[in-house]
């Protein structure tokens, strides 16, 4: 296992150098000038001159991408065109904060959408799998800006029961801290159960109608022993790759929840440094995202034997 | 359990990595105002766009500002005297003023400040308006002594109070603290009513009030007259998406939104909790027309799309009837907006359409740019295109990402585009947003050395009587040339909760929150 680690380690590393490349080239293709954002419509020439200097967008691509990479391998990122903030430290807060929604999010959502998924699948063809499928079509239907407007609508604006705007780190206040990540936490959850409740649901049927399973409750086991202790591993061997997959896209993708919450998250800075083409923080990001999509890709394939002992890796 | 635990543990390090170690921030005696973006930094006239302007604009003030008829009035200055040659400036300055640091304000920091704008190494976004390249250089900031500053200018130049109190390249004097021993940049020390206490990147910045603070004398008259700051603290939270910053303002989690667009209105009217406030701004809305098109290049083609715009139907959809038409550069809340500049295009489709026919126009697709970004400049478009169409011409609009239109517009890389300028509060510096030599520029969009001359002797005028004369003439060359078609000034429409008192808007647009209190029953 610990040669196989090494070796899907090693395999991140072209990953990164093409995800590089294509996000430094893509960006230096599409129009607009960083240097024009900083300096406004001051239309001073010799301002829009240095800034190019200074930041070395008057030199060949190809020359900027190696000055970055050459950068990148001593660790430094650059610093931020749009505040001056170095890029590794812009990505280690604001990671922090994504890390702290998403992961909540996919916990609610994984407890939630597995019981369901668990439960409609043992009472197929039943009101409550009716119930369960409908809810998780709606869930996988409803766009989560959507959700989150009306969340804010009625507990923010209607009953003033939550915050609409901002964040408290946890560990400073916690009990505030709940109250301003309720809502985006229940709006990103929302995501998740529809997908993983349906593959849930899916294999959990499919568990059911193996001959262990027929065993198990001739021997007399209880329905819940059945559930928990056969069905539940076996079905929840898929779920997991669904899981590490959602994780790895919540993780650079939640830009449109923390947006809408104004979360300080790693989503929320790639759109606005898109936006104001911050090249540094965008490349920077771009390198983390992949990073961390290949590692939690790994470590669901590292899980998979846990819960499938089939599989060797 | 080795899952659970592994779950416990994941949460446990995101919520540690999530905590910054700081102490929560008092909610009392604060008032909370949503913002668009955060700022760019802290370093005046250097890092800077819209809203660093309007924060900064309450932690550093310059030698004089702006009244609300946008003439220059002193701010840290008591008195400006001008020389019989107008190349001699001296300020003598107000007395008991004080920096953030409890230093004294003195002739020193003056000089200090302002050889460090004019040092090239500082990066200061304006500072080719000092150094001759727009015809007017600082040849010397003297210390006379402690309360009194000299400025020796090249040549006598009537802008040189309102580029100093300009709000887009702040001049603001600040203290040698505000830099470290290498001269590069820490904090701002500054005289402003509120001191900056902390900027949470991404999510606010927070300023509290500075106990020491030197009021200006005279009754509030635009950023001039007195300042007395109300509350203990100013919050600026960091809210990009209008629906979020509507919720927050409805919900009272803030007190004012600025800089709402027309289509925000219904949601806020409806509210016996929110307070509106409307009116007209400095910055001006603009359809572009390239002049170095072949097509646009004929006059005949630019005066044909001038003459099918009926702009004050499109003033009353886009504003909602906040701002009416201003056919004129020089804002309407100008003291050099006369009747002269009311003078425009008349709305005549028919007589455009008999233009097109003599050029022999036959149905050539006109592009419109525009974006999403600015609502107002995308209405701008949308009917623009309506009222081309009906006069004969065949116009298509491309919507574009922001960036990407004002890359396009510095390099003249369009046909028409709705665009829209940041005020100016003197007509010369507005016109030298538009006119100059498209050699040096292509986003000059007009190109007339008679009015280049008459730019130049309005910068050396002092008599207003004589600049306003300059000023209209310049008007009557411009709307001959049709560089472009001037539309209106852009509305300003910003939201407090009810309990808010002491606030309003004004042309320039800039909150002035030291005025700002929250009265009782709410918050």
């Amino acid at each position: 296992m610990f040669r196989y680690t090494l070796r899907r380690l090693a395999m991140t590393i072209p990953t990164l150098v093409v995800a590089s490349l294509l996000v430094f080239v893509l960006l230096r293709v599409v129009p607009g000038d960083p240097a024009l954002l900083i300096v406004g419509d001051m239309q001073n020439l010799d301002a829009l001159a240095q800034v190019r200097r200074e930041y070395g967008f008057d030199k060949p691509v190809w020359q900027q991408y190696l000055a970055w990479v050459a950068d990148v391998l001593r660790l430094d990122f650059g610093t931020s065109l749009s505040n001056g903030q170095p890029v590794l430290h812009l990505l280690g807060s604001r990671f922090s904060v994504t890390a702290l929604l998403v992961f909540l999010s996919v916990s609610l959502a994984g407890v939630l959408a597995v019981i369901a998924g668990l439960i409609a699948a043992w009472r197929r063809n039943t009101w409550l799998d009716h119930t369960v499928v409908t809810l998780a079509i709606v869930a996988l239907s409803a766009p989560s800006f959507w959700v989150a407007l009306l969340l804010i609508l009625v507990f923010g604006v209607k009953l003033q029961w939550l915050p609409t705007v901002g964040f408290v780190s946890p560990l400073q206040q916690p009990l505030e801290a709940l109250r301003f990540l309720a809502m985006p936490v229940a709006a990103l959850s929302l995501v998740v159960i529809g997908q993983v409740a349906r593959m849930m649901r899916a294999t959990a049927i499919e568990v059911l109608e193996q001959d262990y399973v027929v065993h198990a409750r001739a021997k007399g086991l209880s329905e819940s022993a059945v559930l928990w202790r056969h069905v539940f591993p076996n079905a929840f061997a898929p779920a997991l790759t669904v899981f590490g997959m959602l994780l790895g896209t919540l993780l650079g993708g939640a830009a449109i929840i923390e947006t809408v919450f104004t979360l300080p998250g790693l989503g929320r800075l790639l759109v606005d440094s898109i936006y104001a083409r911050d090249y540094p923080v965008v490349q920077g990001i771009a390198l983390a995202v992949g990073f961390v999509y290949v590692l939690i890709n790994l470590i669901v394939d590292l899980l998979y034997p846990v819960f499938d002992p089939r599989v060797r890796l | 359990m080795t899952n659970g635990g592994t779950i416990v543990r994941l949460l446990l390090l995101a919520a540690l990595a999530a905590c910054s170690g700081e102490t929560p921030e008092p909610a009392g005696n604060e008032f909370r105002v949503a913002i668009k973006s955060d700022i760019r930094g802290t370093n005046p006239g250097v890092e800077r766009d819209v809203v660093t302007d309007d924060v900064m604009l309450h932690v550093v003030e310059p030698l004089v500002t702006l009244r609300a008829d946008l003439s220059p009035a002193p701010l840290l200055a008591e008195t400006i005297d001008v020389s019989e040659d107008g190349r001699v400036y001296t300020f003598v300055l107000r007395e008991g003023v004080r920096f953030h640091n409890g230093e004294p304000l003195t002739a020193r920091e003056v000089k200090w400040t302002w050889d460090r704008i004019l040092d090239p190494e500082t990066g200061w976004l304006c500072r080719n308006w000092y150094d001759g390249s727009r015809g007017l250089a600082i040849e010397a900031v003297e210390v006379v002594d402690a309360r009194t500053v000299r400025f020796r200018l090249d040549r006598a130049n009537s802008l040189l109070l309102d580029r100093m109190a300009n709000l887009q390249c702040n001049s603001g004097i600040i203290h040698p603290a505000s830099v470290n021993e290498d001269g590069s940049w820490r904090e701002p020390v500054g005289t402003g009513p509120y001191r900056l206490a902390e900027w949470r990147r991404g999510e606010f910045v927070r300023l509290e009030k500075f106990a020491a603070y030197r009021s200006p004398p005279g009754t509030p008259d635009g950023l001039a007259g007195e300042r007395r700051p109300r509350m203990g603290a100013l919050k600026w939270m960091i809210v990009p998406e209008p629906a979020a910053a509507r919720a927050a303002l409805l919900s009272g989690q803030v007190h004012l939104v600025y800089g709402l667009q027309a289509s925000d209105l219904p949601d806020l009217q409806a509210s016996a909790d929110i307070r509106l406030h409307r009116g007209e701004s400095l910055d001006w809305n603009v359809l572009l027309m390239q002049i170095s098109d072949p097509l646009l290049g004929d006059d005949r083609i630019r005066r044909a799309v001038a003459m099918s715009l009926d702009v004050s139907a499109m003033a009353a959809v886009v504003t909602q009837g906040i701002s009416p038409p201003n056919p004129s550069i020089v804002a309407a809340a100008s003291r050099y907006h006369t009747a002269c500049h009311d003078d425009g295009y008349s709305h005549d489709p028919t007589g455009a359409r008999a233009l097109l026919e003599e050029v022999g126009y036959i149905d050539e697709t006109i592009v419109i740019q525009t974006n999403r970004r600015f609502q107002n400049l995308f209405d701008v478009a949308l009917v623009a295109q309506n009222m081309l169409r009906r006069a004969g011409l065949q116009a298509r609009l491309e919507v574009l990402e922001w960036t990407t239109q004002l890359d396009n517009y510095y390099n003249g890389n369009f046909q028409l585009m709705a665009f829209g300028y940041s005020g100016r509060t003197d007509p010369a510096l507005a016109y030298e947003a538009v006119l100059g030599s498209r050699l040096e520029g292509a986003f000059f969009q007009w190109e007339n050395p008679a009015a280049l001359k008459l730019l130049d002797r309005s910068t050396r005028l002092a008599d207003p009587a004589a600049r306003e004369a300059l000023f209209c003439e310049m008007h009557h060359l411009m709307l001959a040339d049709v560089p472009f078609v001037n539309l209106f000034n852009h509305y300003v429409i910003d939201a407090t909760r009810s309990n808010v008192q002491g606030y309003s808007n004004w042309p320039a647009q800039k909150p002035r929150l030291w005025h700002v209190e929250l009265v009782m029953g709410e918050d």
